[in-house]
């Protein structure tokens, strides 16, 4: 097969690119003619294989570009795990048989579900409203140089440069900065608070709970109290997230050592705890 | 969200596999992609399984010659990871109006590969990958961007530099020359 042209009229016929007459001539050709036919037959593997060698790369092309992400942590930053789907299973199949269990839970739930949702969620709402704020006191102590930043001049300018991000209101820019930061220095809690903080003032809060959790189980962190003020408000804005904002306001609540001790006895009053 | 303009640098780069643009979709769609999987009470896992199915979709049907994107890429993507993530979930897809009827994408098949079963298909992909390894870089870019990516000789001297009359005659040597190796194969000879 050295024709161009000949290897040309199989590749048209192979893609279908040949139509009417043209085709049915090619055809009546290929009923009688059994090197072409085999000739075709060659092609079409060869053709074939260069597709599947085709998709594969490109395959890979994606997949190395995940890996690549991966590896500066870009779905730590971007993984949303809402708090009832980090329970779910890995299985399609098998969500898809919870959740005709779920369906009974539901219905039985239903009348008092009925009843209760819409205030719980305008509660809830209301009062993550009305106590939040962005976190913007400590942020200037710490970039006027009131400590808890790194002592290696380089690595604090590098911190420093994404906390100016979070103090100049531009949230998404420090989560990405910080994220970067931590990726080389996974442990700063004080990159850690305020990613978790850039999330939550971008209305990330699945994100910010991710992040937030690990610091309010840290007793060396300074930090911990207020992680944990601001995980509870989290939590009133992610899906199931109530019990976990309740159990940590009480906590806060008894605690005498937190400056929003009675911040969060106030909150405990309006959800009637 | 601020779109990736789709321009001719873009899609160059796509068509060459600059590992750049495909971390480009990433930045910019992925996490659209990702609230719409969790809002479907999907995980992040099931998330990066779907938009990589998506962009898999999406950047072929880019490379296309003939396409033309008419929305914009964010919708695209959108629409197709949705139809992804609900079929692969099980889930009824909802109803699709006839401007949504461009993102509906049964699985992805080319003319040359219809009709071949699994175990042919995994056997052709490993010899002619094989093959292909064995020849020279310029070589298997003009055979992907020819017999794969369907490019024109223009769009083809384009990429790689070459006169339109010397990307004609190369792709035909470097098929040829393909052939070879893979009919003497002995892996080709025992199928």
């Amino acid at each position: 097969m050295e024709n161009n042209d000949y290897i040309e009229r199989l590749h048209k016929y192979l893609n279908r690119e040949m139509e009417g007459e043209e085709r049915a001539i090619f055809e009546s050709e290929l009923a009688n003619n059994e090197q072409l036919a085999n000739d075709l037959t060659e092609e079409k593997k060869l053709l074939a294989g260069i597709h599947l060698a085709g998709d594969d790369a490109l395959r890979k092309a994606i997949a190395a570009a995940d890996k690549n992400l991966e590896s500066q942590r870009f779905f730590h930053q971007a993984k949303v795990v809402s708090i009832d789907s980090a329970k779910t299973t890995k299985s399609f199949a098998m969500r898809k048989v919870m959740s005709i269990a779920a369906v009974a839970v539901v219905l039985i739930g239903l009348a008092y579900w009925g009843f209760f949702r819409e205030k719980a969620t305008l509660d809830t709402d209301q009062i993550f409203a009305a106590n939040f704020k962005p976190e913007t006191t400590l942020v200037k102590d710490i970039l006027g140089g009131a400590g808890l930043l790194p002592a290696d001049s380089m690595v604090q300018d590098s911190l420093k440069a994404a906390l100016t991000l979070y103090d100049a209101g531009k949230y998404h820019e420090a989560t990405i900065a910080l994220d970067s930061f931590l990726v080389h220095h996974p442990t700063n809690d004080t990159a850690q608070f305020y990613l978790g903080m850039g999330h939550l003032n971008a209305e990330r809060y699945a994100r910010a709970v991710e992040v937030l959790e690990p610091i309010t189980q840290n007793e060396a962190s300074s930090f911990k109290l207020t992680a944990m003020w601001y995980l509870g408000l989290c939590y009133f804005k992610v899906d199931g997230g109530f019990a976990k904002a309740e159990e940590i306001f009480t906590a806060l609540a008894s605690n005498p050592e937190s400056k929003d001790r009675q911040s969060a006895q106030g909150i405990l009053q309006m959800i009637g705890h | 969200m601020q779109e990736i303009p789709i321009d001719s640098d873009y899609l160059a780069a796509l068509r060459k596999g600059a590992p750049e643009a495909f971390e480009e979709l990433y930045r910019k769609y992925y996490r659209m992609v990702e609230d719409m999987v969790l809002k479907y009470r999907g995980n992040a896992e099931d998330a990066r399984d779907v938009f990589q199915e998506a962009l898999f979709v999406f950047v072929k049907k880019l490379r296309e010659p003939e396409f033309v994107l008419t929305s914009k890429a964010s919708t695209f993507i959108y629409a197709i990871a949705r139809n992804i993530y609900l079929k692969k979930a099980g889930r009824p897809s909802p109803e699709i109006s006839v401007d949504q009827q461009q993102f509906v994408f049964e699985e992805q098949t080319d003319a040359v590969t219809e009709g071949l079963s699994h175990e042919e298909k995994d056997s052709l992909l490993n010899l002619v990958n094989e093959q292909l390894d064995n020849l020279e870089a310029d070589c298997r870019s003009v055979l992907t961007y020819s017999f794969y990516q369907n490019l024109s000789h223009a769009q083809i001297a384009m990429l790689t530099g070459y006169t339109e009359a010397f990307v004609k005659v190369k792709k035909f040597r470097c098929l040829e020359y393909l052939r070879k190796l893979v009919k003497n194969n002995p892996k080709y000879i025992n199928r």
